[in-house]
């Protein structure tokens, strides 16, 4: 290290050591603000506790239980909506479940927002061994949509559905052809074989 | 030898072209000969703007009911002829619209209401009134009850969603007894006061109006 070096650390240390010259009343304000208890960042302190990140724990069994809530909270959501449908009563044969709006990109044009319900057909045929649905909505193929046994006599199958209006019947064992009693008949086919129809109508904007 | 093959190349260009065009559905459950006659009423009812959707599933449904290629062939034709009759009395419409249309129309109803239900309520989605109208006489409201009460309840703001319902206490009163034209007469007169006392207020000038709801006709004798 050369002389001229030890020179210039001499003069840098010389003007660090000098004292710092302090506002005489600093002292009495900093002693004022701490008998006051206020935080210099008082206004700020709820915000930084929102957006303070956190780490937490959770259990694999605690993981699936928040999302099935969430999911749950996402139906409900959902079914609040306005989409006009063949809702039946109680009693009806035909029952509409949650509404369900997902996208649906066109080709050729721009994604645009369709309904989709889940339709519950819902027969009651206590003697029967096979119930299948059949209709607009499934190419009108007796295999497509075979209804599932349930209590009482009674027959059921769900169907998501768009937005339109369809004609559907049921086939019984695979012969009889027997309309939807709880839903609007279509109308008179000139060969004496009934079916029935179900609107679903489009999502509210 | 050149000259042939040049032809027979055509012609298999031709055969893959009309197989392509083809609806596969189609073909697999008619007869060659029927599927050509479909697909040619198909191919016109498209050149004419008509959904094609609808004949398809029609010249399904009938498959399926093993009915003959003349009564497939004659279904298919008779609804090519219902929903363009729709469509000309609706246009503009909707595909929903016109099967909705047509259906009314196979139930009796004038091409006259449809266009009265298109002028009424210009530029608003129908295929829900109109099906409520199609389901009513479906029901068993006589035609011209059914076609006065849904154009009077169109001329209100009545929702999609409280026609529907409106249809579906119709059909709760009619199974509990009731005559359909008193049950629709009856709802529809409830419906026109709730809109009436929401303030619901018709579309074209803003005035809250409660529908001109005709008087229950007297069922036929049979």
């Amino acid at each position: 290290m050369s002389e001229l070096d030890d020179l210039m650390i001499a003069r840098v240390a010389r003007e660090l050591r000098k004292p710092e010259r302090i506002d005489p009343a600093f002292d009495g304000r900093v002693m004022a603000e701490i008998r006051a208890g206020r935080s210099p960042h008082e206004g700020r302190s709820a915000w930084q506790w929102l957006v303070r990140p956190r780490s937490f724990q959770l259990s694999p069994l605690g993981g699936f239980g928040l999302a099935g809530a969430m999911a749950a909270a996402m139906l409900l959501a959902v079914s609040l909506g306005d989409a006009p449908s063949d809702a039946p009563s109680p009693q009806g044969m035909v029952a509409t479940e949650p509404t369900l709006v997902t996208p649906v990109s066109n080709v050729g044009s721009a994604p645009t927002m369709q309904t989709v319900q889940t339709v519950q057909f819902v027969f009651r045929a206590p003697s029967a061994h096979s119930v299948a649905l059949v209709g607009d909505f499934n190419d009108w193929d007796g295999d497509a949509t075979p209804l599932r046994p349930a209590a009482g006599g009674l027959w059921t199958v769900t169907v998501p559905l768009t937005a339109g209006r369809y004609t559907y019947t049921f086939v019984v064992d695979g012969e009889r052809w027997m309309a939807d009693p709880s839903a609007p008949p279509a109308p008179p086919d000139d060969v004496g074989r009934p079916s029935s129809v179900v609107t679903i109508g489009e999502a509210a904007p | 030898m050149k000259r042939t093959m040049i032809f027979a190349g055509l012609a298999t260009l031709c055969v893959a072209g009309t197989a392509a065009a083809q609806d596969p559905r189609l073909a697999r459950r008619l007869d060659p000969q029927t599927l050509g006659a479909v697909e040619a009423l198909i191919d016109s009812a498209r050149t004419a703007g008509i959904p094609t959707e609808p004949l398809a599933d029609r010249a399904l449904e009938w498959a399926l009911k093993k009915r003959t290629a003349e009564q497939i062939i004659g279904s298919v034709r008779k609804r090519a002829a219902q929903l363009g009759a729709a469509k000309a009395a609706l246009f503009p419409a909707s595909d929903g619209e016109i099967l909705a249309g047509a259906d009314a129309l196979g139930w009796g109803v004038p091409e006259s209401t449809l266009a009265e239900l298109r002028r009424v309520r210009s530029g608003s989605e129908l295929t829900i009134p109109i099906s409520v109208l199609a389901d009513l006489i479906g029901r068993g409201v006589a035609v011209d009850t059914a076609s006065a009460v849904v154009i009077a309840l169109a001329r209100t703001a009545m929702r999609d969603t409280d026609m529907i319902k409106f249809r579906q206490t119709v059909e709760r009163d009619i199974a509990l007894g009731s005559l359909p034209a008193a049950a629709t007469a009856t709802r529809a007169e409830a419906a026109g006061d709730n809109l009436t006392n929401a303030g619901a207020q018709a579309p074209s000038n803003g005035t809250p109006r409660a529908p001109n709801i005709p008087s229950p006709r007297p069922p036929i004798k049979p």
